[in-house]
């Protein structure tokens, strides 16, 4: 470490901390919600949400002369609002979106964990500890910070909603709830962080630099060590007439996951699908599936070289009927997104090849024999079951469906059984 | 109010949620090892229990997410799609599934993922699928009385043992955790694999 770590003399001047558009934003940011919280406050006047005393509703009001003035006021505010943010989103993206930014200044590292483990404890008198040291923000801050970064989004989504009714009746209602929910949550958070700028007083240098942008170096020779100690560093080169070290850009891990060779651990994956899968029900209140679309695409099919034979056929005229389009179906489309789905997932992982997957004993040829009759016996199957094991067994199975469970413990008993007899074609 | 959820849609919004959620579905599919024949029928024998863990834990996840917001009263599941319960040629469709399984090495959703990665073997899998779906609408008519035989409605298991589907989605999970238990003891400590087919993992 270079000397200036161990100097030991108490370090005074200041240091620089925040750029004058962040100090901007935020002023702008405070004044804002300060414009919104009074008038949504105001505005609300359902008996069931109301917590503003009545007087106030009325003198703010009348303040704005009317109802409707308030409302066109607080959807301007918030709309401005909205602008100056994207304005800053897409200036700042570069520069503020950098996973390097990101993970230094917004998300908790092992250190930050411990200090909100310790100062807690601290709080209840049960330990003596020091307290880990911080980066540029503290735990809390960061925790600020997240919590603002999820739920901004929702707040300026849900406004928009309620100020230009995108949606039906219930969409709006719900964007009512949670658009008053949400900002309940900020403001609890908000609570924390004007006491701790305004009022406590260890903390008022951190008030007096989103000012002036600068904080005395002891304040951050105390409070923000691990950043005290990268300005001085890079402080100590630049005198020394060296540039500043470039770390290698550490690879994003969401990048090395997606190209690594090694498929995904079963659970994880089990997650992405289950979440997938609950998404599904939520937008088209119907289940992932396969084997019905396949089924569509035969029918369209037959529609198009033979009419006739389908609309008269007893199986085929469920899907073939005069004036209804045979591929108007969930399944016919989302079988496309599948196929794409894999193919990006391959892709990534360099798994893109034309090859036969088989056991050591067997030619490709019997393997795609084999492929095709245990296709077509499985088309067969699915049908007679009315489904898949991703139609029936996993999207019915989300349901409970009694159904799926008896298909589910007859496709793996099936499996198992006919596993042994055929383990010349796997082992 | 109503309940949020299920949406209603437009028919282009329809389209762009149904391209988007099955890009979803192959992605998982995919990243699990699904578009191999190798990884899935490593499964019956004992040797990876990939498939199980992935079905299951998907399983919960959905039906605990479905109960709770059910619960919150933002997902209305009056409106969720439950299959229709025909318990004889869904158990006898099963064992052909499963059987089908086996012998192709794939089962219909994974077959489409595999041969998006250019697996050989899914595209005649494909091919049988669709052979299979158009013998089975040709025989149907003479089977039809079996093939609607055990008809029960959109029953789910909760309701005919009487009990909340709530109690029902905490007991699934429950039989899940159970069964990724013996999933990684058949894997580690019990060696299934080797003690059924003689050979090293």
């Amino acid at each position: 470490m270079s000397s200036a770590v161990q100097m030991h003399s108490t370090p005074t001047g200041m240091i620089k901390k925040h750029h004058v558009a962040i100090i901007l934003l935020h002023w702008f940011n405070a004044i804002t919600w300060l414009l919104e919280l009074t008038t949504g406050a105001a505005l609300i006047q359902s008996e069931h949400f109301r917590f503003a005393p009545l007087w106030f509703v009325t003198m703010i009001t009348e303040v704005f002369g009317s109802r409707a003035n308030l409302l066109r006021f607080h959807i301007a505010a918030g709309l401005t609002w909205i602008t100056v943010f994207a304005v800053y989103g897409i200036f700042g993206w570069q520069t503020y979106f950098h996973q390097e930014v990101l993970e230094r200044e917004v998300a908790l590292d092992r250190d930050d964990f411990n200090w909100l483990r310790i100062r807690l404890l601290r709080i209840l008198g049960r330990s003596n500890e020091p307290l880990p040291p911080q980066g540029i923000y503290n735990a809390g801050q960061k925790m600020f910070a997240v919590m603002v970064y999820i739920m901004f989004p929702i707040i300026m989504v849900t406004g928009l909603i309620m100020a230009f009714h995108w949606g039906s009746m219930t969409v709006v209602g719900w964007a009512v709830v949670i658009h008053f929910a949400t900002v309940a949550v900020v403001v609890s958070g908000l609570m924390v962080h004007v006491y701790m700028g305004a009022v406590f007083p260890e903390e008022k240098p951190a008030f007096f630099s989103m000012i002036t942008g600068m904080v005395p170096e002891e304040f951050a020779y105390k409070h923000h060590h691990k950043w005290w100690k990268e300005v001085k560093m890079l402080e100590e080169l630049h005198a020394a007439g060296q540039p500043e070290p470039r770390p290698a850009p550490a690879p994003s891990r969401l990048l090395t996951a997606l190209r690594m060779k090694e498929y995904w651990p079963g659970y994880w994956a089990g997650l992405g699908l289950g979440l997938t899968l609950l998404a599904t029900f939520l937008i088209v209140g119907q289940g992932l599936g396969a084997s019905g679309g396949f089924t569509r695409y035969l029918a369209f099919i037959l529609s198009l070289v033979a009419p006739g034979y389908a609309s008269a056929h007893p199986y085929w005229s469920n899907y073939v009927q005069p004036g209804q389009p045979v591929l108007m179906d969930f399944l016919v489309f989302e079988l496309i997104g599948v196929a794409l789905g894999g193919l990006l997932s391959g892709w990534l992982a360099g798994r893109l090849k034309w090859t036969t997957d088989k056991g050591p004993r067997i030619s490709p040829k019997t393997r795609w024999m084999l492929a095709f009759l245990g296709g077509a016996i499985s088309g067969v199957g699915a049908r007679m079951a009315r489904g898949c094991t991703s139609g029936l067994a996993l999207s019915g199975g989300s349901v409970l469906s009694a159904g799926a469970f008896v298909f589910m413990l007859a496709v793996f008993a099936a499996g198992f059984v006919g596993a042994f007899f055929l383990r010349r074609i796997w082992l | 109010m109503n309940s949020l959820f299920p949406l209603t849609l437009s028919t282009g919004a329809f389209i762009v949620a149904a391209l988007t959620l099955g890009f979803f579905f192959g992605f998982w599919l995919e990243r699990a090892g699904f578009s191999s024949s190798l990884k899935l029928t490593a499964q019956f024998f004992f040797k990876d229990w990939g498939v199980l863990k992935v079905m299951f834990s998907a399983i919960v996840v959905a039906c605990l997410g479905l109960a709770w917001l059910s619960l919150l009263g933002i997902v209305d599941m009056s409106q969720i799609y439950v299959p229709d319960a025909y318990i004889w040629p869904q158990l006898l469709g099963g064992l052909l599934l499963g059987t089908g399984f086996i012998l192709g090495g794939y089962c219909p959703g994974t077959a489409v993922v595999a041969g998006a990665i250019g697996k050989l073997d899914a595209l005649f899998f494909l091919g049988g699928i669709f052979a299979g779906i158009f013998g089975f609408a040709i025989i149907e008519p003479s089977i039809h009385n079996f093939n609607v035989s055990g008809a029960l409605g959109p029953l789910t298991l909760p309701q005919w043992l009487n009990i909340s589907h709530g109690a029902g989605a905490f007991a699934l999970a429950v039989i899940a955790l159970g069964a990724f238990w013996a999933a990684e003891m058949s894997e580690g400590k019990w060696q299934l694999f080797k003690k059924t087919y003689g050979k090293e993992q």
